[in-house]
């Protein structure tokens, strides 16, 4: 008995052949082309991305002249502009500061407290007074103006910044005096002011006492910013006046 | 005789017969074409990848030159100093205005004193100030606290009680007063 061939005709067997080339080729495109396409792609991005980063060092390099003129008047123009801050806190060297201002003027101490230094923002000033308001008021002050409660005028207060990034380090000393007058006092201050640093007044007191003359205290807040050189180091330097070494610390 | 063709069988596989409409080389050109377009795209991605070895090989010897740290140092140099005085700047804002207790501040302050009046004690902060006095009378208090007004320093004052003395015919008071924030200098 003759066997039946599953391709019954030539037209179905030329069908099966292309169909064949057909599917070895999708393969072909599915398993090797396709990921060679995204390889290509992801290569393109990595080769324009390479060719950026070495124009961008180039760059870089090229403009070293610039960049150190520009780096050198930057730091020139900070240090001018926080010059009043002090380079910083060291204990020693306010003492002998203070002391020197103290003795200038006149003014007589009892004594000489000082905290330890610490990093914090300077606080913004401000204060509990409210404005009297009620509703007659508010309703009057639009016919006239002039009953308006006066706002704060002036300069206006810097935004508080909560991040911590003004902090600078800081230190609190506090001089009780006396018995002093009036201008030594007024004369110890004018001398903080002279030194043109960050140095503020944050209490003044004075009051007559029963022996005569003014006593009271005064309290400072001073502070310091990390400067960009060593230009300042040595402000607050000062050279011992007396020797050094000694057998009976109790002579 | 007969004659014997020696090269018949090279004659007969002379020259190859294709025929274009067979399947076979519809087929085979099909495959042909996906084979030569991933030949070409493996040579393609091998050159990229060398393009990029090639760069980052230039890279890595431009960035051990000293120039090279230099240029890096100053650039980060600028950044930081930039940062810096965003900070810095903040706090010397708040330093000049926390600096409040001056000597023209005071200087202005006693500008409102009637020439009657005995200051006996002052405290003074940033925010606020509290001064006692002796005084001859009552009328003296009212000039006073009406002189000190007129230094416009303040945002609001008022005036204590007004006691007589026991000893002495002086009077003494006190005032307590509030800056005016900014106004101060």
């Amino acid at each position: 008995m003759k066997s039946q061939n599953f391709i019954t005709n030539e037209r179905d067997k030329n069908l099966l052949i292309i169909l064949l080339g057909i599917i070895l080729a999708f393969l072909l495109f599915y398993f090797v082309t396709s990921p060679a396409i995204d390889q290509t792609a992801m290569l393109g991005a990595q080769a324009k991305e390479a060719k950026a980063n070495l124009e961008s060092t180039k760059s870089l390099v090229a403009q070293l002249p610039e960049l150190q003129k520009q780096e050198n008047e930057k730091k020139q123009q900070l240090l001018e502009k926080y010059a009043p801050f002090f380079y910083d806190l060291n204990e020693e060297g306010l003492l002998y500061k203070l002391d020197t201002l103290m003795a200038e003027s006149g003014l007589t101490v009892g004594s000489y407290d000082s905290t330890i230094p610490a990093a914090s923002s300077i606080p913004m000033i401000s204060s509990d007074w409210q404005p009297l308001t009620y509703q007659l008021k508010d309703l009057a002050t639009i016919t006239n103006p002039e009953l308006a409660n006066p706002g704060q005028t002036g300069d206006q207060a810097p935004a508080e910044d909560t991040s911590g990034a003004d902090a600078v380090a800081t230190v609190d000393i506090t001089i009780n005096y006396g018995p002093a007058t009036y201008p030594t006092i007024v004369n110890f201050v004018s001398k903080l002011e002279g030194l043109n640093k960050t140095v503020i007044v944050k209490n003044l007191a004075a009051g007559t006492g029963d022996g005569g003359g003014l006593s009271g205290s005064v309290t400072l807040s001073l502070y310091s910013l990390p400067k960009l050189d060593q230009s300042e180091a040595k402000y607050l330097e000062f050279f011992p006046a007396f020797g050094k070494g000694k057998a009976d610390p109790f002579q | 005789m007969n004659d014997f063709n020696f090269f018949s069988i090279y004659q007969k596989k002379k020259g190859i017969d294709l025929n274009p409409g067979s399947p076979y080389f519809i087929s085979g050109i099909i495959v042909l074409v996906c084979v030569v377009l991933t030949s070409g795209l493996f040579v393609y991605n091998l050159i990229l990848t060398k393009q990029i070895e090639s760069a980052q090989l230039r890279i890595m010897e431009i960035k051990t030159t000293e120039e090279y740290t230099q240029a890096s140092y100053y650039q980060n140099s600028l950044h930081a100093m930039t940062s810096y005085e965003t900070g810095a700047d903040l706090a010397l804002q708040k330093f000049q205005s926390s600096d409040v207790i001056r000597t023209d501040l005071l200087s202005n302050l006693w500008k409102g004193l009637p020439v009657n009046v005995r200051m006996t004690s002052f405290t003074i902060d940033q925010t606020t100030i509290n001064m006692s006095f002796q005084i001859p009378n009552r009328r003296a208090a009212a000039e006073l606290l009406k002189g000190l007004k007129e230094t416009g320093l303040f945002q609001e004052i008022h005036l204590g009680t007004i006691a007589s003395g026991t000893d002495t015919p002086t009077m003494s008071t006190t005032i307590d007063g509030t800056w005016k924030v900014g106004e101060t200098k």
